[in-house]
């Protein structure tokens, strides 16, 4: 073979070794999963899981120690006391050990799609939403306990409320199961995609979810009838984060960032603001002090119930999740931000506390 | 700009055909089918552009002049394009259409991962690009059913709980006849250019094979579709030699072409301009009279 044939041959084997190497990894852009317990913050981004500390916003450790790139996490851990539930886009479920040197308790290999919605924990049974249209039920011990199938992928934390799981769906419901077995109680049809997970309000024993179909509605919970259902008239964007209730309000946006405040009883609107820009995010309750909101282009704004701003401050990059309270914090999460900036921590009285940077 | 002028559209004309057929997978096989048939011009140009070029390649002139200035090369190249000049033949010509079609290729590939959005970010982005006249709130998500396949994850096909990868094997299979029936036929004695396209048939069903096995099978299912619509074009073409590709077809001998006269390379010191006939299309009556037999007076 000659020089020339040889070079040839060469170019042909490296690209398809880049190609091949592209390949490897889910192809799949996401947003940081980031959950906060009891003086605990993990982050989920890539292919890590971090534990970060949070008086400085440094990692303490991450999981794995080897990233592998076909082992990517977005899904929001659980934390449940020394351990967290994670799942991962190699169709792998995780219960990881972090008392000492974070190590993995069992995998739950049954899915065979990604997890990118939190789980949610009942007693000792772990319920966690799949891409492969399947809900399943874990016990402690990474046994599967039931499976209900759907039609679609799922994505969004389910919620149990008594003997009932009640989970969003993107074919355009929210469906009850029930949480012994997995069977379907009753499925309720939203007309478009339901992304945000349903929130529950035990004084009125409502569902309350919005979707794409730019509706936001109250679902009875016993009977399954939505009860009342708001547009705006019509211009009612689509909505693509959970609500919050305070105050006996019940507080949401749509992405156009329009943020109101309707009773739970009757639907009828209290109060309507516009947070000024594209706000794919959900709202962010600080007890006793108001609502954070967190737009798009990076601008987080702190407004107290009377729907005045108290504090706003710009962040790098774009932000789609909606931000995280802790005991003392607001943690926002964006994406192509400057300097790989991946969460910012503030105070309640909107200082900058720390940013988190991933170590590469 | 790009995803304005190209991605957007494209990926517009997919969900409408998702919506027509309810059916992505269905949408994906008739959406590459109809870009290739817009492209198949450029296509039929490019393949007879390059045909052009290796009919040339094979000329005695040409074949002289490589032999004649092997040890000066910017000699041969000038000489070289005096006899695409004289001939009316362009070496780029064969990569202009594929240049044009490049960027749709790439349109169309990236359409169809928009499309396939699975995350709430990339649902986020694809109902921006959603023209209005488009319910986004009825079509999106697309259901990425198709056969027994999810057209987001890479495709197994479960037998006794194994996972086959139909798919990829069916991509794989396709792209060794693909690039058979694109081969030009190499010249007896160049082993350089055998070289280069073994290596080529070698390496592409790999690297495609590579691909559909770990991205998604909504792209392997795209790669399916373009290699067997990209061997059918070749063949409506009546330019492939399918022995080649199954060798138990016997091919038959090919009726010898009317020989395009060549001017002979002429000599570096001849000062006078050589005579050429130009290559151009012989009018019919041009073509009978040259076939026709000398009477005998």
């Amino acid at each position: 073979m000659n020089k020339k044939s040889l070079r040839s041959l060469l170019i042909v084997l490296l690209a398809g070794l880049m190609l091949a190497g592209c390949a490897t990894g889910p192809r799949a852009e996401s947003t940081p999963g980031i959950s906060a317990g009891e003086n605990q913050i993990f982050v989920s981004y890539m292919t890590y899981v971090y534990q970060v500390d949070p008086a400085s916003g440094m990692a303490t450790w991450r999981y794995p120690e080897k990233s592998n790139i076909k082992q990517v996490f977005y899904a929001p851990a659980l934390i449940d006391g020394e351990s967290i539930y994670v799942g991962d886009f190699a169709n792998d479920f995780l219960k990881i050990n972090i008392s000492g040197t974070p190590r993995i308790d069992w995998t739950f290999t049954e899915a065979k799609g990604w997890y990118q919605g939190k789980a949610t924990k009942d007693g000792d049974l772990i319920i966690v939403p799949n891409s492969d249209r399947n809900v399943y039920a874990i016990d402690e011990n990474g046994n599967l306990i039931w499976t209900h199938r759907g039609d679609f992928a799922y994505i969004s934390e389910p919620l149990v409320v008594d003997e009932m799981v009640i989970v969003s769906s993107q074919d355009h419901k929210v469906v009850f199961l029930n949480k012994k077995d997995g069977t379907t109680i009753r499925e309720v049809d939203l007309g478009g995609a339901v992304i945000a997970p349903p929130v529950y309000d035990p004084q009125t024993d409502s569902i309350f979810c919005g979707s794409l179909a730019n509706e936001f509605v109250r679902i009875d919970r016993q009977s399954g009838e939505i009860v009342w259902r708001y547009d705006d008239n019509g211009t009612l964007g689509s909505v693509w984060a959970e609500p919050i209730m305070v105050e006996g309000q019940l507080i949401f946006n749509d992405k156009t960032g329009k943020i109101i405040s309707l009773s739970p009883e009757t639907g009828l609107e209290n109060w309507q603001l516009n947070a000024g820009g594209s706000m794919p995010a959900g709202l962010a309750l600080i007890e006793g002090k108001g609502f954070v909101v967190a737009l798009e282009d990076g601008t987080v704004t702190l407004y107290g119930l009377n729907q005045q701003a108290i504090w706003s401050r710009i962040v790098s990059g774009s932000v789609y999740n909606t931000p995280v309270v802790t005991d003392s914090m607001v943690l926002v999460g964006a994406i192509k931000g400057e300097k790989n900036k991946l969460v910012y921590a503030f105070d309640f009285q909107g200082q900058p506390v720390w940013t988190f940077i991933p170590e590469k | 700009m790009w995803d304005t002028l190209i991605v957007q559209p494209f990926t517009n004309v997919l969900l409408m055909i998702t919506m027509l057929v309810n059916n992505f997978g269905v949408a994906i096989i008739l959406f590459t089918i109809l870009i290739k048939l817009v492209t198949y011009p450029l296509t039929a140009k490019q393949m007879k552009s390059s045909q052009a070029m290796q009919e040339l390649e094979k000329n005695p002139r040409y074949l002289k002049m490589q032999e004649k200035y092997k040890d000066n090369k910017e000699k041969l190249a000038e000489e070289k394009m005096k006899l695409y000049k004289e001939l009316g033949v362009s070496p780029f010509s064969s990569c202009l259409p594929m240049l044009i079609q490049l960027p749709i290729i790439f349109g169309l590939y990236q359409s169809i991962m928009r499309a396939m959005a699975s995350t709430p970010l990339e649902l986020i982005k694809l109902e921006r690009i959603v023209y209005p006249f488009l319910d986004s709130t009825k079509i999106l998500p697309i259901q990425n059913r198709f056969l027994w396949m999810d057209l987001g994850q890479p495709e197994r096909l479960m037998i006794a709980g194994i996972g086959i990868p139909v798919l990829t094997i069916l991509v794989v299979l396709s792209t060794v006849v693909q690039t058979r029936v694109m081969q030009p036929p190499t010249e007896p004695g160049s082993d350089q250019a055998a070289a280069m396209t073994n290596s080529m048939n070698m390496m592409m069903p790999i690297m495609m094979g590579i691909i559909s096995y770990q991205f998604s099978a909504g792209l392997a299912l795209y790669f399916l579709v373009s290699n067997l619509t990209t061997v059918a074009q070749y063949g409506a073409m009546g330019k492939t030699d399918w022995s080649r590709i199954f060798p138990w077809i016997k091919t038959k001998p090919k009726p010898s072409k009317p020989v395009i006269v060549i001017p002979d390379l002429p000599d570096e010191e001849e000062e006078e301009p050589v005579i050429v006939e130009k290559v151009s299309k012989p009018s019919a009556r041009a073509s009978v009279k040259r076939q026709r037999p000398k009477m005998k007076k």
